[in-house]
């Protein structure tokens, strides 16, 4: 008799997965740590995809971006930080957006909202940018800051004029962006700042 | 505060929407303030109930600011449930409906507006791991897994436990799996007996309730009743959900969810 269905469910992970999620008594948990395996997918996060489609790279993919992005980043006005973080998200396909003041408190967030808010990142965003200035003090004022974490991106856009007070733009896994796209959001920040101080 | 459980599974037919509207009218039967909220793009409590797609106003109107949440909560002749149905969303507007559910505030603010109103929360998600299932557990305390006996089912539980997990790391730590609730179950096949044979001695976290194959579900299904509602004799698979609400509010006070009782009671005498 063919017995090739014998050993069909591959539940290791499966009670590995559990042990994690029910440490309750009885459960293997108890007896020692979960140690997961990592389990051999493909991780189609959005970085990963665009990083393919490019090295793919044709003419066409080329065009499409950028006819993609062009109309978006010409000269926008905003009437309210949820227009202008709305547009931030949609120029940059990012995940959630948002916007602090120079105390770094939230002034608006949009999309994809962590469960503890933006209000500790606002806050620490404000904090980084003073401190991250010291660090060559002759250079200027930081436009842009760009981090890169192993489970996601965030980026903060500085806007601030000598009229008005600082505001910091912070999107969450957006798509990756040249140098000169993001002095077009800056820039098209900055422009509206008047409308939105 | 509600005791929120999402009813997730990656495949579709195990019976989620079933699980979700019997598991509700039980947890109500038994004084429990409950309600059942239809996230499901398709509507499924709705059509359960054999209601017109269009016939209930719901969440689509409340998304589209037409309605204050509290207005699109329909009461039931079961004094304690109530129901928020998906509302009349139209079909081809089901993409844009998806991603405002993931990403947005909306079953936030919902959950946020009504969970001083009730004890129990019950969410019905579609089938698979989208978006939409993402945002029930972003926003849930507990989840619910139902499992057909079956072996498709089976092999593909670890995505729906993966996807949990990932969720509870990255957005909602306060997310704890009740358990998983083997549904459709016939002992007296061998197929479904070895599948669930394999669950028990394989996996950890079954509950000790399991919802058996019966021609009950699709009569029920048929008139638009929860199977507790139908006439006649009492069926053994209403009983059943009554003994899932029990076991799920025991291990939701185990799991220090507020359950709001402690069934004390006074020592008595016999003679």
């Amino acid at each position: 008799m063919n017995e090739n269905s014998a050993n069909s469910y591959d539940l290791h992970q499966a009670q590995q997965l559990l042990n994690l999620l029910i440490p309750r008594p009885g459960t293997a948990a108890k007896e020692k740590p979960v140690q997961l395996d990592t389990p051999n997918y493909l991780s189609l996060s959005a970085g990963n995809i665009s990083q393919h489609v490019r090295k793919a790279d044709t003419r066409e993919v080329v065009a499409e971006v950028t006819a993609r992005e062009e109309p978006e980043l010409v000269l926008q006005k905003f009437d309210s930080w949820e227009a202008c973080i709305t547009w931030c998200m949609s120029a940059t396909r990012a995940e959630a957006a948002f916007a602090v003041d120079s105390q770094g408190f939230v002034i608006a967030s949009r999309g994809r909202i962590p469960s503890q808010g933006f209000e500790g990142a606002g806050a620490e965003l404000i904090c980084s940018i003073e401190q991250l200035e010291r660090i060559a003090p002759d250079a200027g004022k930081i436009l842009c800051i760009d981090m890169d974490f192993d489970k996601r991106r965030i980026v903060g856009f500085v806007a601030s004029s000598e009229n008005t007070s600082l505001y910091v733009v912070g999107l969450v896994a957006p798509e990756p962006l040249r140098i000169e796209a993001k002095q077009k959001i800056t820039q098209q920040i900055l422009d509206n700042l008047p409308n939105l101080d | 505060m509600a005791n929120v459980i999402s009813v997730v599974s990656s495949k579709g037919g195990t019976g989620k929407t079933t699980v979700a509207l019997n598991l509700a009218v039980a947890l109500a039967e038994k004084g429990d303030k409950t309600l059942l909220v239809d996230i499901d793009p398709l509507g499924a409590i709705g059509l359960s109930l054999a209601r017109s797609d269009t016939e209930w106003a719901g969440l689509a109107e409340y998304i589209m600011q037409k309605m204050p949440v509290e207005d699109t909560i329909i009461k039931t002749k079961l004094a304690s449930l109530a129901i928020l149905p998906r509302g009349r969303l139209d079909p081809l507007d089901i993409a844009l409906y998806e991603d405002v559910l993931h990403s947005s505030r909306t079953l936030q603010d919902i959950i946020a507006a009504v969970e001083n109103k009730y004890q129990y929360i019950i969410i019905d998600t579609p089938s698979g791991l989208g978006m939409i299932t993402r945002a029930a557990l972003s926003v849930g305390n507990f989840v619910l897994l139902p499992l057909q006996a079956e072996a498709l089912s089976l092999r593909s539980i670890s995505q729906t436990l993966r996807v949990i997990a990932h969720v509870r790391e990255v957005d909602n730590p306060k997310l704890q799996l009740l358990g998983i609730l083997a549904t459709m179950v016939q002992l007296h096949q061998d197929s479904s007996f070895d599948i669930l044979k394999t669950v028990w001695t394989s996996l950890s976290g079954v509950l000790e309730t399991y919802i058996p194959r019966a021609d009950v579900f699709a009569l029920a299904s048929g008139k638009g009743l929860p199977i507790a509602f139908l006439g006649g004799e009492y069926p053994p698979e209403a009983l059943r959900f009554e003994l899932l609400a029990t076991e799920i509010k025991k291990i939701i006070q185990e799991l220090g969810g507020v359950t709001g009782e402690t069934d004390e009671r006074k020592q008595r005498e016999l003679i």
